[in-house]
């Protein structure tokens, strides 16, 4: 059967990328898995018609009503061509970046990669454009016009909070046209990429100094930014691709920003599987189609509500379980983390932490998962097991790392496990047909972890980011005593590891101890034990950091250490506001804004597609 | 195309190796034309031959052309067996399509290529009903193809730059 | 790097007028044959990079020298991104609604007048694809390193 070759040549591409060591070979793994899907793509569109000849191309020569009716009987189906002709761009694009990276790493002939086995956007997007344009001319100003972009984002998100909306994209009708969704989990994380790009954008005025390129920075920011605000607003899933490769490439190309050897392999690795997520992804969304005929998030859970799952279908749910845990760095696919988060420059591992494998990762799998499939008992526990492997893991190999910034890329990757498994624990509890209150605790813990984690990680990220602009080094063992020399960053980053490692008052406690409540009720109380020795971990590796940061003798060579100024301050000190302030959000006027529509977007699951059928 | 891409992944040579993608890339065009997506068949030949030109300039005058260096064993087993579940798994799924031929969106009542076909020329006025569907109907996702095409172009040029780091004037 | 023999010199500055005389033809009737803005961006940027493979990469620049390939390319992205604004000034005010076709109905189908916004948008995909891949072959074929490590252009 035909499509049986294409999905051997996907596995041959896949094999190739995955095991091959020589960069171009890597490269040309994933070409051969683009082209396997395209294939398979164009595959699915193509018919034979009453007679058994081929259909006919999708173009019209011929007006009179008789030609018009042929037509319409034996074309064949226009819309994978139209995807497949934006894949092959992409890929063209993609190809293009990775080939630099190859080029200019040219040290490496050879790597290891150890893998166990893929309105909110037109302000950024315009600005981005803009800045490539005109950016030379001025570094002010292109500082200015970029911090202008991310503030407005910040007080349009404000504004739009608590609202469900829908944008049909050029007045089509879905499922003829793409619609743009707002409804609360969309809102919820846009305000939290809004906050932290805001943050990280006035924290890089200062910081991107020792770079060149900077408004190319900026240009790039902003399509990172374009990037994850049409991920969370799409209502299609073939949108939701497009905007996920935005906001990928820019941020593989952001890594590799300051063009070290070292950040060009790290760059390198993350781009490898990050493409490879994104392949996975496309095949799913492919799959998807085949099996219910349409792109449209609505329209493809009512069809999998009236026809159940297939054997196709759940494969797909595989594939994207897969590809989006890639993006989230869950435990078996966080190999590319370590290396990618120290090594870019400290704003960018700050939004990438902070918002990317949120936006692109965790947001991704629960809107699928939750919105679209509906979660059954077997999906609910590989959640929850992916979330407590996450979460121990990351803690583990946290404790042992002497590097500041690899030791809170470890603890990222364990806080991402606390959110999975608090979304986890709640499909869990709605698929086993409990309680519902315990359900949505279960998910409001997760997703106020979510967007705490946003908060204080990023701010930790900007700290060592001070630190390292002012002291050089980012390996604890060189450090010492800078709590003189830097007291706005050192009181910062007191307040965030209290947060981090759930210090009462601070924003972090109170999460925490909403999901170990969550657990317990349910039944769970293995995991809410697991939950707090988890937490016991955090603290260890935070007092660390401390103790050899902050605390103790300052070594000779950093005498001359002084704190950093201006913008940098800022942006810190207005995070670590947010830290202690928002443990305010459980109060219930806040929450019903803020948090409990998004809470029960997730927790309606499957009656989404119903809700926007029924709201155009 | 089958035996290009195996070709491809296990040849020593990487010269070798990017002309078999050329070929995979041509026969992938040339089934494109068959399976009638004239459009994607021309796509498919420009970007492959700009591709190839992109590969080459990458492989050929870095000296890249050789690999060396064992592989580890034990991983390169691991992810064999890894990618073959994956594809005992994956056979299953076949069953569920339809047979080759008939289209997917014939299938599914809600299927909106239905309209495309009917309605496409009076809704946008084009002929050619893959660009009413890029251009028109699905406009945003081009958008946002441009748009990853410039930040790839971008990503490119800020990789390639002269000088990466600037010291501080203190 | 230096260009070829005589032969394929002069062979190539009349094709290329060709390739790129082609490409135009593929970008403006994208809407009534197959091709459309990228294969025909993509033929137009190949022109230029035969000009480059034949007659070596500084005769390439002095053509269309870097700076003004990467304004050329932003220009069409703005140009694709500022016909999907004017949609909100017409009639029905959303994002790329295909103002020209749905309000005045100009042109017959199957000429070349016709489909509204779809042949602009085609032109300005097809000058933002060309702008952007002729630019990054450049600057591929550009960048040597050097062995002393510092990076050369």
């Amino acid at each position: 059967m035909l499509y049986a070759l294409c999905f051997l040549l996907f596995m041959i591409g896949l094999y190739c990328a995955v095991v091959k060591k020589n960069m171009v070979k890597i490269v040309i793994g994933i070409m051969v898995m683009e082209y396997a899907v395209n294939l398979f793509l164009i595959m699915l569109g193509f018919r034979f018609d009453e007679a058994g000849k081929a259909g006919v191309a999708p173009i019209i020569d011929k007006l009179d009503a008789g030609a018009r009716q042929v037509f319409t009987n034996t074309s064949v189906d226009p819309l994978p061509q139209a995807l497949v002709l934006t894949a092959i761009v992409i890929s063209l694009g993609s190809l293009a970046l990775m080939i630099s990276i190859c080029i200019t790493n040219k040290e490496a002939k050879r790597m290891s990669i150890s893998v166990p086995l893929p309105v909110f956007v037109a302000v950024p997007l315009v600005m981005a454009f803009l800045l490539a344009i005109f950016g030379n001319k001025g570094r002010t100003a292109a500082t200015i016009l970029a911090n202008l972009a991310t503030i407005a984002l910040l007080i349009m998100a404000l504004c739009s909070l608590g609202q469900t909306r829908m944008y049909l994209m050029g007045k089509w009708t879905i499922p003829l046209g793409i619609n743009l969704v707002l409804d609360g989990l969309s809102s919820l994380m846009l305000l939290a990429i809004s906050v932290v790009s805001a943050a990280s954008m006035l924290f890089s005025a200062g910081y991107m100094e020792q770079y060149t390129a900077k408004p190319k920075y900026f240009t790039l920011f902003l399509l990172m930014v374009a990037g994850m605000n049409g991920v969370v607003l799409s209502g299609d899933m073939f949108n939701l691709f497009v905007f996920l490769e935005i906001a990928s490439l820019a941020s593989y190309a952001l890594v590799g920003f300051g063009c070290e050897h070292e950040e060009l392999e790290a760059s390198f690795k993350y781009m490898v599987l990050g493409s490879i997520a994104s392949m996975f992804v496309l095949f799913g969304v492919a799959l998807m189609y085949a099996n219910t005929g349409s792109l449209n998030m609505a329209y493809i859970s009512a069809a999998i509500q009236s026809s159940g799952l297939n054997a196709g279908l759940a494969f797909a749910l595989g594939l994207f379980i897969t590809g989006f845990g890639l993006k989230a760095a869950l435990v078996p696919f966080h190999a590319w983390l370590p290396d990618a988060h120290p090594s870019a420059p400290a704003p960018i591992s700050a939004m990438l932490s902070g918002v990317l494998i949120k936006a692109l990762g965790v947001y991704a799998i629960a809107r699928v998962l939750f919105n679209i499939f509906g979660v059954s008992i077997q999906v609910g526990w590989i959640l929850v097991a992916m979330g407590l492997l996450s979460m121990t893991a990351g803690a583990f190999l946290a404790i042992g790392q002497w590097d500041l910034k690899r030791l809170l890329a470890y603890s990222s990757i364990s806080q991402i496990g606390y959110v999975v498994l608090g979304i986890g624990l709640g499909g869990l509890i709605l698929a086993q047909k409990r309680n519902p209150a315990w359900a949505s605790l279960a998910i409001l813990g997760g997703l106020f972890h979510l967007v705490n984690h946003a908060v204080y990680k990023s701010l930790l990220f900007l700290n060592s980011g001070s630190i390292e602009m002012a002291t050089g080094t980012r390996q604890l063992k060189q450090m010492g005593g800078l709590a003189e020399k830097m007291p706005v960053t050192r009181a910062t980053c007191t307040i965030a590891s209290a947060s981090i490692v759930g210090i009462p008052p601070f924003s972090g406690f109170w999460s925490k101890l909403i999901l170990v409540i969550a657990a317990v009720q349910a039944g769970f109380y293995w995991i809410g034990a697991l939950i707090v020795f988890v937490s016991l971990c955090t603290l260890i590796m935070y007092l660390k950091v401390h103790r050899y940061a902050f605390l103790g003798e300052l070594p000779e060579n950093l005498e001359q250490t002084e704190e950093n100024e201006g913008s940098m301050l800022a942006a810190m000190v207005f995070l670590a506001c947010l830290c202690i302030l928002m443990g305010l959000l459980l109060l219930p006027s806040l929450r019903q804004t803020l948090l409990e529509p998004a809470v029960k977007v997730l927790t309606d699951g499957i009656a989404y597609s119903a809700n926007i059928i029924n709201i155009q | 195309m089958v035996i290009a891409a195996l070709i491809a992944v296990e040849t020593k040579d990487l010269l070798s190796s990017v002309i078999c993608i050329g070929a995979i890339g041509f026969g992938a065009s040339l089934m494109f034309l068959f399976l009638r997506a004239p459009d994607i068949a021309i796509t498919q030949i420009v970007v492959e031959v700009l591709g190839l030109i992109i590969l080459i300039r990458a492989t050929i005058s870095r000296d890249l052309t050789f690999i060396t260096g064992d592989k580890e064993f034990f991983a390169t087993v691991v992810s064999v067996v890894i990618i073959f579940v994956i594809f005992l798994a994956g056979i299953n799924v076949f069953s569920t399509l339809p047979k080759f031929g008939t289209a997917a969106f014939t299938q599914n009542d809600n299927s909106a290529s239905q309209k495309y076909i009917e309605d496409g020329l009076e809704d946008t006025g084009a002929a050619n009903i893959v660009s009413s569907v890029i251009l028109d109907y699905r406009a945003y996702d081009t958008l946002g193809e441009a748009t990853v095409l410039f930040t790839a172009i971008i990503g490119a040029t800020v990789i390639l730059r002269k000088k990466s780091r600037r010291t501080l004037e203190i | 790097m230096k260009g070829m023999t005589i032969i394929v010199k002069t062979i190539s500055s009349w094709v290329k007028v060709l390739i790129f005389l082609f490409g135009i033809y593929i970008i403006i009737f994208g809407h009534l044959t197959p091709g459309g803005g990228f294969a025909g961006g993509v033929i137009l940027a190949s022109s230029y990079v035969l000009l480059m493979l034949a007659f070596g990469r500084d005769f390439a620049e002095e053509n269309l020298s870097l700076p003004l390939a990467s304004k050329l390319d932003c220009v069409g992205a703005l140009l694709f991104a500022a016909i999907a604004l004017f949609g909100l000034f017409f009639g029905a005010a959303s994002f790329f609604w295909n103002f020209i076709h749905q309000q005045y109905q100009l042109g017959e189908p199957l000429s070349l007048f016709s489909a509204g916004t779809i042949p602009l948008s085609n032109i300005a995909i097809g000058i933002k694809v060309g702008a952007s891949l002729f630019l990054v072959v450049l600057t591929l074929s550009t960048f040597k390193p050097d062995t002393s490590g510092e990076k050369k252009e």
